[in-house]
């Protein structure tokens, strides 16, 4: 008959916490063969086998991404949606526009036609500084849309 | 961000997880609470990794806040006895070759582990389920060694008696 005393030994020390880790794998490693572990044994084998069976439990799978992305990504196809229809609409405007025609009278008046050019280019740039101004103050606004 | 500090908290924390679960779940008995529980410590990290070059033992801080959190998530629902999660022990599948005999010792070693106190079931799982040492059980749950010791020597004693009638 085999002499377990060294096992009953390590076994009390085991309850008593003073087992060392290494110690307690002889344990481990004894119990989880059910053929060499004797009959007044064999109620501790169900503690190992829990402990064992409590080592294998795993975290359920998650996304493998949690938080390992370096910043958030902003999705851009929104705004590329957005730009694609205004050039749409702008477009069937313009061959609306286009397709009506232009009368004569609705034609920028060239050079020639105008009596006083100098005249007339004053007008249009006193026009044009108010929307100019306020262009050039809002661009930061501007470029964000 | 550098990528050097994400490159950390993939190397030694999302390895952690399954750690971070066991204990968890042995402190609230709850698969799903566990689950949350190593979510919102995942996050938490996350949120403070600039910070954790600073940490000695990485390892032993997560499991700390694990622990923190979970013992944080029973008090908010008021739940400090034992609840026996059944879809817990559902996920213990039987296995093929074992005797009834075992199987019956293993309900009872199970049972008896979720009625001992957190402190002793959060040692039990750290030294016989994490395989860490005294100084580091003591680290992570801010106890001495002695201590550890004597609550690891009570727990083990409680679930021996409930295999003693087997």
């Amino acid at each position: 008959m085999k002499d377990y005393k060294y096992i009953e030994e390590l076994l009390e020390s085991y309850f008593r916490a003073e087992t060392s880790l290494q110690e307690e794998q002889i344990l481990n490693a004894f119990f989880q063969d059910e053929n060499q572990v004797p009959q007044h044994l064999k109620a501790y084998r169900a503690l190992f086998a829990v402990e064992e069976e409590m080592r294998r439990e795993r975290a359920p799978q998650t996304s493998e991404s949690f938080g390992l992305q370096p910043a958030r990504r902003v999705n851009l196809r929104p705004f590329y949606r957005a730009a694609a229809s205004v050039a749409i609409v702008l477009c069937l405007g313009m061959a609306a526009s286009m397709s009506m025609g232009v009368t004569g009278d609705d034609k920028a008046p060239t050079a020639e036609a105008v009596e006083n050019p100098d005249a007339e280019f004053g007008e249009m740039e006193q026009a044009l500084t108010p929307q100019s101004s306020a262009v050039v103050e809002k661009k930061d606004t501007l470029f964000l849309y | 961000m550098s990528e050097e500090r994400s490159y950390g908290f993939k190397e030694h924390i999302w390895p952690l997880r399954d750690k971070m679960f066991r204990l968890a779940q042995r402190i609230t008995l709850s698969r799903e609470e566990a689950e949350d529980v190593v979510q919102d410590t995942l996050e938490r990290l996350w949120r403070d990794r600039e910070r954790l070059s600073l940490i000695d033992s990485v390892e032993a801080w997560t499991l700390r806040l694990v622990r923190n959190l979970s013992l944080d998530r029973l008090k908010r629902s008021g739940r400090q006895a034992v609840e026996l999660d059944p879809e817990r022990d559902a996920t213990a599948a039987p296995g093929a070759d074992r005797t009834l005999e075992l199987e019956e010792g293993m309900r009872l070693v199970r049972e008896a582990m979720d009625r001992l106190p957190e402190v002793q079931r959060s040692i039990m799982e750290l030294r016989d389920i994490e395989g860490k040492s005294y100084a580091e059980i003591a680290e992570i749950l801010e106890l001495t060694e002695s201590q550890v010791k004597v609550y690891l020597h009570r727990g083990r004693e409680k679930v021996k008696k409930s295999l003693i009638g087997v």
